[in-house]
């Protein structure tokens, strides 16, 4: 057992003041991330996959109830006094609700690889040296230009301790790897962040994390990148945490990425993109939404989302092809798999932004949602036609609808005034299967909203099967507006 | 790489070491950068930079390989 967490000396938010946990009787550091709207606990630890583990857990306040997520692993809550433990194997990701504190996210993580070798550069090598208060800014881009400009370096990699800096560009053929206990941190000022001409215009603004053009990028290991919205609001600095254009062959392994002040992590424009094992955790509103979507591949090709827990104000992940600093262009293959999720918008969704031509081969298997206000969404606002897309095994704990309508299956092509922005064009959606997918809620919406403009032939092809709302059968409902 | 008998050298042309799959002599790329003796090896399990995206995915995969063989007399 490895805890991950325990390496954070500089942040006094680790301080277990609510809950305790122990891994094979070994105790574990919960960390609080204090700062979100509505508190949120982490635990993080590697397991050795071929054997079987137990996580007890001790809630300091009184509760009424525990549940645990995803159900579909057919885990259980086994009740002990103050708390409760729960028997696993391999290295899955699971959240316990508790009623008195909120939700408890485990991530149970395989060993992972540390790169070593004459290609990888330390950072203390090149003079970066961890430091809550100093920003290194210029130390970090020049390594990392320093290893994309050589035929030998790969690897610029980060050891535990705390990095802060002002906005990073990635070049080609590079990869960050952050050792567990590694947390890069954007500086606390506005002073440090570079390239003012991308200050102002809503969406002219830099991200944290940024790449135009680059191949062959990586972003790797068990630490944290951290957006830091707390003291860089949204709408002064940063758009988001990570905004990669046009770039080809990029893959995120394994790390987490904490507090954006927007969008968290935004391909655009790319092809062979990878996020294994990614964790997106942003500030959650308790009730309404804050844009701090997830995971948005926008205009991209080839797009795998595999295993990834996100915690989101607003879409956990969202498809798009959309005009922002660029021409909307097509999507094709994405996948997204064994997706976990807290958020307040939508899980999994198309949309809303459909401004490129085509969008096709867009796939959602095995999502789950332990609150969210839509779980399966096509939202069609523009002109792309969507096609040859599914949904399958997608399930939610609890739908809340506290600012906009809730639903289970929601498909959106609103016509002029409809939407909350000008439309431009309209959509045809073709072949859309949804297959499997359940609400735990016997009170939720138990129809499959189709919310299309009635006079226009726009959605060919729907299939659904196996939709059921507390274990009872669905139905297929249009909703013409 | 030596023919069974010892007396002919091939020389193998990779264009690029770094970005390609493909590996003369030690197997992990990784790990260890490649030595351009003894056998050759297919390298599928990554790159340099963990971003060959064909890998991450499941099911069967098709490779295909262009390998230029030149013989040097010694």
């Amino acid at each position: 057992m490895n805890d991950l967490l325990l390496h954070y000396p500089d942040n006094p938010a680790l301080i277990p003041d609510q809950i305790e946990a122990m891994l094979d009787g070994q105790p574990l550091t919960v960390r609080k991330y204090s700062r979100f709207d509505e508190p949120l606990y982490v635990v993080q630890a590697e397991t050795d996959p071929g054997t079987e583990h137990e996580v007890h857990l001790v809630f300091k306040r009184k509760y009424r109830s525990l549940s645990l997520h995803p159900k579909r692993l057919g885990l259980s809550l086994d009740p002990q006094k103050k708390g409760a433990s729960i028997r696993f194997s391999g290295a899955p990701y699971l959240v316990v609700e508790c009623d008195a504190l909120g939700y408890l996210v485990l991530l149970f993580e395989p060993p992972g690889d540390i790169p070593e070798g004459d290609g990888v550069v330390m950072a203390t090598d090149r003079g970066i040296a961890s430091d809550f208060h100093t920003v290194q800014t210029e130390a970090i881009q020049n390594a990392l230009n320093e290893i994309s400009a050589s035929e030998d370096l790969h690897t610029l990699r980060l050891p535990a301790g705390t990095y802060r800096c002002g906005d990073l560009h990635f070049p080609s053929n590079v990869r960050l790897h952050l050792d567990a206990g590694a947390l890069l941190k954007a500086s606390d000022h506005a002073k440090d962040i570079g390239n003012p001409a991308m200050k102002g215009a809503d969406w002219n603004r830099a991200s944290f994390l940024n790449a135009d053009g680059a191949e062959n990028v990586s972003i790797t290991g068990q630490g944290i990148v951290d957006g830091n919205r707390t003291v860089l609001d949204m709408e002064r600095y940063f758009k988001g945490l990570l905004l990669f254009r046009n770039c080809r062959n990029v893959t995120f392994d394994s790390v987490t990425f904490a507090d954006s002040c927007g969008w968290g992590v935004t391909p655009r424009h790319c092809t062979g993109v990878t996020a294994h094992r990614v964790k997106i955790l942003n500030n959650r509103p308790r009730f309404g939404c804050i844009n701090t979507d997830g995971l948005n591949p926008d205009s991209c090709e080839n797009v795998l989302i595999d295993h990834c827990f996100f915690h989101t104000g607003d879409d956990a992940v969202a498809v798009k092809t959309t005009n922002y600093r660029c021409e909307p262009g097509s999507v094709r293959n994405v996948k997204v798999r064994d997706l976990l999720a807290i958020n307040n918008s939508a899980t999994a969704k198309i949309g809303t932004e459909t401004l490129g031509e085509v969008m096709e081969d867009i796939h959602f298997e095995r999502v789950d949602a332990v609150r969210t206000c839509r779980l399966c969404v096509v939202d069609a606002y523009d002109v792309a036609a969507i096609r040859n897309c599914s949904f399958r095994e997608c399930h939610v704990h609890e739908l809340d609808g506290n600012w906009e309508d809730e639903g289970v299956i929601d498909i959106r092509m609103p016509r002029e005034g409809m939407g909350f922005r000008p439309l431009k064009g309209e959509a045809v959606i073709e072949n859309l299967l949804l297959e499997s997918i359940h609400a735990e809620d016997p009170e939720a919406p138990s129809s499959v909203l189709i919310r299309m403009d009635g006079d226009k032939p726009a959605l060919r092809n729907l299939t659904v099967r196996n939709f059921t709302c507390g274990g009872i059968p669905s139905e297929l409902k249009e909703e013409r507006i | 790489m030596m023919n069974p008998e010892g007396t002919q050298t091939i020389e193998v042309q990779v264009d690029d070491q770094r970005t390609q799959s493909i590996t003369p002599g030690n197997g992990n790329l990784m790990i260890e950068p490649p030595e351009a003796v003894g056998d050759l090896w297919f390298n599928l399990l990554n790159n340099l930079w963990n971003t060959n995206f064909r890998l991450w995915n499941e099911g069967p995969m098709g490779y295909r390989f262009r390998m230029d063989f030149r013989s040097q007399t010694p």
